[in-house]
């Protein structure tokens, strides 16, 4: 865990000034975690006009509620949590507008070297890629996977095992050669 | 970055990271300044008056409601049983202090905290004998108490100065 990005412990000085509302210290704060943040939200979502809302409410919402916050050191982890629960949210929106859930990424071109582990990813049910990130890429246990998905730990273990198996076959069937004809 | 392929067989850690646009933070900042500017509600100022009898309704309900605190077997109890026995006592304590009035630099915390309180009620629905999630409510609950509490008197000294 403590290679993870939002492991950036605050000071209570700056939490003070946080509390107080103080605009450079939640622009400081906001520089501190805003790529992890994006870059959580990008996967779990696989579409940046998603990612774009779930980002901004998120650091709104911490800023807003960060006089409940009594441990400085925890600000980092307890965003990533906002992050993950305005993802879901977002998700529970659309899945009841639309019966769909958004997977284009409009932004940037990807790197041709991942395409393949990139694809793979973005073509994932959402709350298979959000098990899998967050357990696999953000370190996070079965239990906190659970307790935010509002679900059982053996509900997320068997979604992880299955999403990685789903994983590998994708990846598989992508690196194959194609079959030559063979003229007779 | 990722090297255990134990807890990351597809290397996930290893894709590039994305960089947010550089757009967000003014979009953000603006809805924050917003906040800041919002107008106090014009109704509280006239209903300002009413809050110094309900202040002394609160304070008798609170004074009431003070000896039940106590456990009575807390001993034979569970920490599950102790988290919602506790629970229970501050939804019934918080059910009477709902009642006071709110200054409107309160009224936004104590929403936020409403709000938190419905996300933890909705897991509690799914996983009932969750215990960090009870002691989690129970933390809540009592930070809420506090806040009410707190909002009451300072309604009240207020008040008192008109």
């Amino acid at each position: 865990m403590s290679e993870n990005a939002f492991n950036k412990p605050l000071d209570a000085p700056c939490l003070a000034r946080l509390q107080a509302r103080c605009r450079q210290t939640q622009e400081r704060v906001y520089r501190m975690f805003v790529d992890p943040a994006w870059n959580l939200a990008i996967r779990l979502t696989g579409c940046d006009a998603s990612a774009w809302d779930a980002v901004q409410e998120a650091f709104v919402q911490a800023f807003r509620q960060v006089r409940q916050l009594r441990d400085e050191t925890a600000f980092g982890f307890w965003l990533r949590r906002i992050v993950v629960n305005q993802v879901m949210n977002g998700h529970r929106l659309r899945s009841r507008e639309s019966g769909q859930m958004p997977t284009d990424r409009s932004g940037g071109s990807p790197d041709p070297a991942w395409l393949d582990l990139e694809q793979a990813l973005a073509a994932l049910d959402p709350h298979d890629r959000m098990v899998l990130w967050l357990h696999d890429a953000e370190g996070m246990t079965h239990e906190e996977i659970a307790s935010l998905a509002g679900k059982t730990v053996s509900w997320s273990k068997t979604r992880l095992s299955r999403t990685r198996a789903r994983m590998r076959q994708t990846l598989d069937r992508e690196t194959e050669p194609t079959p030559r004809l063979i003229r007779l | 970055m990722s090297t255990d392929p134990l807890s990351d067989p597809l290397n996930l850690r290893d894709l590039p990271t994305a960089t947010a646009p550089e757009t967000l933070w003014p979009a953000i900042a603006s809805r924050l300044r917003d906040d800041d500017r919002r107008p106090r509600p014009p109704w509280l100022l006239p209903l300002g008056l009413a809050a110094t009898l309900i202040l002394a309704v609160v304070c008798a309900r609170l004074i009431e409601f003070t000896p039940h605190e106590q456990p009575a077997a807390s001993g034979s109890m569970s920490e599950l049983q102790l988290a919602r026995a506790a629970s229970a006592r501050l939804e019934q304590l918080l059910r009477h202090q709902r009642h006071g009035l709110l200054d409107a630099s309160s009224v936004e915390t104590l929403a936020w905290m409403e709000n938190e309180l419905g996300w933890l009620d909705m897991q509690l629905t799914n996983n009932p004998t969750d215990i960090e999630l009870w002691q989690q409510r129970v933390e809540l609950l009592q930070q809420m108490t506090r806040n009410y509490e707190r909002n009451n008197w300072q309604a009240g000294i207020r008040l008192a100065s008109y």
